[in-house]
């Protein structure tokens, strides 16, 4: 709680008076113009009640798993994943762009409890495949991945909510396209309760739906590789500019104006027999 | 020794597993005489003995049912199944079982936790009791038949009463009654007719003036044994401990497949529910006397036979991660699986086959037996905290917590819903993966339990989380491939894949990470068998 704002400075200047907006769960503390005297019996009381920030700062949530992010680590509140919670992140293609945001996280859960797992829950009609070679290069294990494949996205709900009570699962991924409001508000909580983050990635479409999740991601390919992530929401004050995480590349890649291949004659020789027209990557 | 006597009055009547009775009289006769009623029978005057021709001259509407010793034996081993939980001594009679527990009781935490849970055991059957409990068999066997409802006595060893039970209704003002003072109240009459024994004895005894047990044993023996024959006064001696009684146990059959007929064809899912119910206390019993943990299951519906044909069982399945024995825990799990099969006919009986069963590792300790009315009913509703001490969890226990967590997925999801993800070693990235069923193969549920996991390799394969199921053809422009209408950049050199010349599915393919206009990577290659050279877009990075 170190980062709260401490309530003693807000007393010295007895500048700002609190007032509660009306909302429960999030209560934010409004800074008012210093021309009525502060109570102080009432201020250190509002300024522990959990749940509590000023609008200036992001709130400090008890616990929070670093991202690995160190960019995105400053912007969250807590400094991290929330420990508890839903995180939306939402994307045009739901599963093309969080396996490079999430693996340094899960990487750091599995490698703290070998013997737990990481759940991800898709529908049983998903358009790719998982490959397990691309589970090794995101620094993870196949073995380590409960694969969910449920028919319906109510099925899907229910498994979340069965793997969250598990105390063997590190971390779930739920990717879902049409998921039901009433899921996402139980699976908050049931995540609240659990401790870790349930990660749900939805089509960017949700994006104006009322969502029940205290984080959203925006999620967009930026330049060279990187991952333009715009906060939507969180517990603090609005996010204006989008960051760009730099994301390993999965392969050295050549500079974009290497000379493309000339379009092959009839008998096309052997790769290796061919003449380098550019500087071979290392 | 320490005996506990069942002995089912009802039994010819609740074997056949009749619906509760609704105003109906109902009876059950063998060779025209009644043999058992029910009670509303009882009360309208009709009595056991009576012929089948008076009873229904005096109830028009009693119902009478012929005997059927075959279905009492059936039921009657269910039953016995479920009580082997608390002990493999157990001796079957035709209306009723005697079971020994001395050897048990440290074990189920003393004799009142004991008798509580072999009454909640049994009571769960809906069939009404006499128990009675005492040092040696017979007398148990006299109390639990002559004595009637009597049924929460206890006696213990060497005439002591060993508690007191106001739980079990037992005024606490009686006095503590060893059991041969007991045995000596009860009529000559019940005990023989208990025993079946020749009407001569009977008129003897009463002709004498013997009442009770206790002037039975004051009169002078040798005279006794004279008039009526040693073998009655050798039962009497057995039943007070004077003589040796050894009794042979049941043994339990060498497989499980037990089947319970229904009353009626049915629908009615809280029925099959409770069916259900029994067969699962049965193979508790039945595991428990064995040593082991149930971990393939197979359910029969049994079907009636429509238009003379006869429609196949539907079978229902369950293979466990977590191996187990207790009714409650198997219950939910098959609940969460039939939950999701619409019943596709009525159905007349259930069977339930054990298919495979394993010994228990010394690391799977079960929960005491102490407590089995709440199997680890803490693992499905509590919630662990987890936040600062993930590393130090017992991966024991999230193994375990993972096995059930398993055992619950695929029960209300299917087994195909509930996959790992395995590398294999091939260069085709269509064979990169296999999927394997987590609870078919042991194998593949051990390595996704286990806490040791396969090192990783050096150099991470520069290969996509996502493919395609089919590898999706490219247009080609000035010798790049197009995705979307857009020419895409590749950002690599060739990647050959040249394999599957030995098994008839050969690939021969260049690869290449190509970038769109949308800045995201693709996994694109080039065929390059036959003459035919074309593009195909086969995965997708992250």
């Amino acid at each position: 709680m170190s980062s709260t704002p401490a309530f003693a400075d807000l007393a010295g200047t007895a500048s700002e008076t609190a007032r509660p907006s009306l909302a429960p769960p999030a209560l934010t503390v409004r800074q008012r113009p210093p021309h009525r005297r502060l109570r102080a019996a009432h201020a250190p009381e509002l300024a522990d009640l959990p749940g509590v920030w000023r609008a200036d700062a992001c709130a400090a949530p008890t616990g929070a798993w670093p991202t690995g992010h160190a960019a995105l680590d400053a912007q969250l509140p807590g400094g991290g994943w929330p420990a508890g919670g839903l995180v939306e992140l939402l994307c045009v293609q739901p599963g093309l762009y969080e396996g490079a945001l999430l693996a340094p996280h899960w990487a750091a859960m599995t490698q703290a409890q070998p013997a737990g797992r990481l759940a991800w829950v898709m529908l049983g009609h998903s358009p790719w495949r998982l490959h397990a070679p691309g589970v090794l290069r995101l620094g993870l294990q196949p073995e380590q991945l409960l694969c969910l494949q449920p028919a319906t996205e109510a099925d899907a709900a229910w498994a979340v909510e069965q793997v969250l009570h598990s105390p063997g699962v590190l971390g779930v991924w739920w990717l879902t396209r049409h998921a039901q409001p009433q899921h996402l508000r139980r699976l908050q909580w049931a995540a609240q309760a659990r401790g870790i983050p349930v990660f749900a990635s939805r089509p960017l479409a949700c994006r104006q739906d009322p969502s029940p999740a205290p984080l959203r991601l925006h999620l967009q390919a930026g330049p060279e590789q990187s991952l333009r992530v715009h906060i939507l929401k969180r517990q603090g004050p609005r996010h204006e500019q989008a960051l760009n995480l730099p994301c390993p590349t999965p392969v050295h890649l050549l500079p974009r104006a290497l000379p493309q291949p000339p379009v092959p004659s009839p008998v096309e020789p052997h790769v290796v027999d061919r003449p380098l027209s550019a500087p071979v990557a290392a | 020794m320490w005996w506990i006597a069942l002995y089912l009055p009802q039994w010819p009547l609740e074997a056949l597993g009749l619906p509760p009775p609704q105003g109906v009289p109902q009876g059950i006769e063998e060779g025209g005489h009644l043999v058992c009623l029910c009670p509303a029978a009882r009360e309208a005057g009709i009595h056991v003995g009576m012929s089948v021709a008076a009873a229904q001259a005096r109830m028009p509407h009693i119902q009478v049912r012929a005997r059927q010793p075959d279905q009492e034996a059936k039921a009657l081993r269910t039953l016995a199944l479920a009580a082997l939980r608390f002990s493999p001594h157990l001796c079957l009679k035709p209306d009723g079982f005697l079971i020994e527990v001395q050897g048990s009781l440290r074990l189920f935490g003393g004799p009142l936790n004991l008798w509580r849970q072999l009454l909640y055991t049994v009571d769960a059957f809906k069939v009404s009791t006499h128990f009675a409990a005492a040092p040696y068999p017979e007398a148990a066997w006299l109390l639990a038949c002559v004595r009637g409802p009597q049924r929460r006595q206890l006696l213990a060893h060497r005439g002591r009463v060993a508690a007191s039970f106001p739980a079990l209704g037992v005024a606490q003002s009686r006095q503590p009654q060893p059991v041969r003072q007991v045995l000596d109240t009860l009529p000559v009459v019940g005990v023989l007719q208990a025993w079946e024994s020749p009407e001569a004895a009977q008129q003897l005894l009463t002709g004498l003036g013997v009442a009770t047990l206790g002037d039975w044993r004051a009169l002078p023996r040798a005279g006794l044994q004279r008039r009526m024959g040693a073998e009655l006064l050798v039962r009497l001696d057995r039943a007070y401990g004077a003589v040796p009684d050894p009794r042979s146990f049941w043994a339990p059959p060498p497989a499980f497949d037990e089947r319970l007929e229904l009353p009626e064809r049915t629908h009615d899912a809280d029925l099959l529910t409770q069916a259900l119910g029994h067969l699962l206390q049965a193979l508790e019993g039945w595991l428990a006397v064995h040593g082991q943990l149930a971990q393939v299951m197979a359910l029969h519906f049994l079907h009636e036979a429509r238009r003379r044909e006869a429609l196949p069982d539907t079978v229902h399945t369950l293979r466990l991660a977590a191996p187990d024995r207790q009714a409650a825990a198997l219950q939910r799990l098959w609940d969460e699986r039939l939950k999701r099969h619409p019943l596709t006919a009525p159905v007349v009986a259930l069977r339930l086959v054990l298919q495979a069963a394993v010994v228990p590792q010394t690391s799977d300790v079960q929960q005491p037996l102490a407590a089995p009315e709440v199997p680890h009913a803490a693992s499905s509703t509590a919630v662990p905290a987890l936040s600062p001490g993930l590393a130090n969890e017992d991966p024991v226990e999230i193994r375990r917590a993972l096995a059930w967590l398993l055992d619950r997925l695929q029960s209300r999801l299917g087994a195909q819903a509930v996959q790992g993800l395995r590398c294999e070693d091939d260069h085709r990235p269509e064979r990169a993966s296999r999927w394997v069923n987590l609870t078919d193969e042991p194998s593949a549920l051990s390595s996704a339990l286990s806490s040791a996991l396969p090192a990783a390799p050096a150099l991470a394969p520069s290969q996509p989380l996502w493919l395609l199921p089919q590898p999706e053809p490219l247009a080609e422009h000035q010798g790049r491939p197009v995705h979307g209408g857009v020419p895409l950049v590749l950002r690599t050199r060739a990647e050959r894949i040249e394999a599957g010349w030995f098994d008839d599915e050969p690939v021969c393919r260049d690869y290449h990470v190509a970038e769109g206009a949308d800045q995201r990577l693709r996994w694109v290659f080039r065929q390059r068998r036959g003459d035919q050279q074309s593009w195909f877009l086969h995965g997708w990075f992250n």
